[in-house]
């Protein structure tokens, strides 16, 4: 009787449904679901993707600044090397210029030397010859004057002037 | 018999849990289940608070744990199945994922030792949740023809529509609920039933003394499964949020 | 008349406790033949999809994480058939 009693009991009493769910799991699955979802929506995620924006764009605009800084000093140093190279060309001009003025000059000093010289030698010649014919004709009239004492004195006689002359010039000519 | 001692323990033993506060109350009676799923929603609210500390411009301590948390998920569930539109859905997704990680892990940790997702409860809920998610966001972004384009698909031949019409209800507004939350469930039930029976077994092998030496293989088995199940929490949690996101997806954008 | 009336309740126990043996066994056999039928598609379904999925990650190494969560979510939808015969199973055998 008692084991018939227990068997009723059991056979009316619905064994748990395992796939079924129970009503309190469900509302608390409910609450505690959605009240993470919108903790998760206004509290707990914005500051953290916030922070993670801001980084990446910090990291961004850092290497954006980097890269910047890098083009920057390469065009300086373009510039750099372009105005080397415009001052080491200014140079070699100013240098070859100058180089070719000095040429020009010494040139011209050297014309004007070898004129002055030239003049100089000239103009010594000329006195030199002007010396030479001075002496040849003082030397002349010394010469006649001596030889007509000396043959006055050998013919002792003194010889007309004409002839004296024509006798030294026939002298002079015999040497 | 040899296994004489083997009884499985009857079912409602394994995944029932008596009621501890609010005993009384058909509605918010409190059992373990309700812990696991409280913890659910403790743990991450904790971790994101404390990371939202500090500026961090150099991510530390809870801050690596939360951002790791979003980058993945932002990497490879909402970029990878909805695109760059899919960021609003974020928090929906993130609470999804450490939700139902957190409900089954608890599989696997001591004293809890259930997953709470293999009961129907919160698989039921949170396929619902995303049910009605992704129909609005259709319907939102779409217009009420949304409806009708999922059910009229275009570029079928005019008489097929008598075939294909009933079958793409019944795939996307019935079945698709049903199967999302049953196999988050089904996976854990399982997950949580092959673990039982390793443990039965382990005992009742340990209590034998002639067979203590199956116990290497029975135990080096249930610490295998023990592993595979982490494995199992974590892609289970991955699998429910991409399905949601590709649902998501679907409905943003219709055409693809 | 209150022996009789006993033997009687016992006799009908005894009926209902074989029909219901023998509905269990049934159930037992039908929940073990639904989850055994419900794993061979999905079986053959779900190796050859992650057979597929190796060959692309070994082809296209550098696709290999679309690949993967793309092989997730087909093991996701292949296995959902296996999941409800676990559920048959479940209910055959539980309920």
């Amino acid at each position: 009787m008692n084991l018939m009693l227990v068997l009723a009991a059991e056979s009316t009493e619905d064994p748990p449904n395992p796939v079924i769910p129970e009503v309190n799991e469900i509302v608390w699955a409910a609450i505690f679901f959605i009240a993470l979802w919108m903790l998760m929506k206004y509290v707990l995620l914005p500051p953290i993707q916030r922070a993670m924006e801001n980084r990446s764009s910090t990291i961004q605009g850092d290497r954006d600044a980097a890269d910047a800084a890098t083009s920057a000093l390469g065009s300086t140093r373009r510039d750099y090397e372009a105005s080397l190279a415009a001052a080491r060309s200014e140079a070699s001009d100013i240098i070859a210029a100058a180089r070719g003025r000095a040429d020009e000059q010494r040139a011209a000093k050297q014309a004007e030397a070898d004129a002055e010289i030239a003049e100089l030698r000239r103009s010594a010649q000329a006195e030199i010859d002007e010396a030479r014919a001075s002496a040849l004709r003082g030397m002349r009239g010394d010469v006649a004057s001596l030889a007509v004492g000396a043959a006055g004195v050998v013919l002792g006689r003194e010889l007309d002037a004409g002839s004296q002359q024509s006798v030294i010039d026939q002298a002079l000519a015999a040497d | 018999m040899i296994f004489g001692a083997v009884e499985f323990p009857p079912i409602e033993n394994v995944i029932e849990w008596p009621a501890f506060l609010f005993k009384d109350s058909d509605y918010f009676a409190f059992n373990k289940i309700g812990l696991i799923y409280g913890l659910g929603f403790l743990i991450p609210t904790v971790i994101f608070l404390l990371a939202a500390r500090g500026d961090g411009l150099v991510p530390r301590g809870f801050r690596t744990v939360a951002e790791g948390i979003v980058e993945f998920i932002d990497t490879q569930i909402v970029q990878a199945a909805i695109g760059p539109d899919g960021r609003r859905y974020m928090p929906l997704l993130t609470s999804l994922f450490l939700f139902i990680f957190l409900g089954n892990i608890t599989e696997v940790i001591p004293f809890f030792q259930m997953p709470g997702n293999a009961r129907m409860a919160a698989p039921l809920v949170l396929a619902l949740i995303v049910y009605a998610t992704w129909i609005s966001v259709g319907v939102k972004h779409n217009g009420i023809g949304y409806i009708k384009e999922v059910l009229v698909p275009p570029g079928v031949p005019k008489p097929l529509y008598i075939l294909v019409t009933p079958i793409e209800f019944l795939s996307n507004f019935l079945i698709r609920p049903f199967s999302h939350a049953v196999r988050l469930f089904a996976n854990m039930l399982a997950g949580h039933i092959l673990l039982v029976t390793f443990s039965v077994l382990c005992i009742a092998v340990f209590s034998a003394s002639a067979l203590i030496v199956v116990e290497i293989g029975t135990f080096s088995g249930l610490l295998a499964f023990t592993a595979f199940e982490v494995g199992v929490s974590l892609i289970q949690a991955f699998v429910f949020t991409i399905l949601t996101a590709v649902y998501i997806g679907m409905a943003l954008h219709p055409s693809h | 008349m209150s022996t009789l009336s006993q033997v009687a309740a016992l006799a009908a126990e005894a009926t209902d406790t074989a029909a219901d043996d023998l509905k269990n066994a049934n159930a037992a056999t039908g929940a073990g033949f639904a989850y055994g039928l419900a794993a061979i598609g999905p079986g053959i379904g779900i190796g050859y999809l992650v057979g597929q999925a190796v060959q692309a990650m070994a082809r296209q190494p550098e696709s290999a994480g679309q690949v993967q969560t793309t092989m997730f979510l087909g093991i996701a939808f292949t296995e959902a058939l296996a999941l409800i015969g676990f559920v048959v199973f479940i209910l055959l055998k539980f309920v």
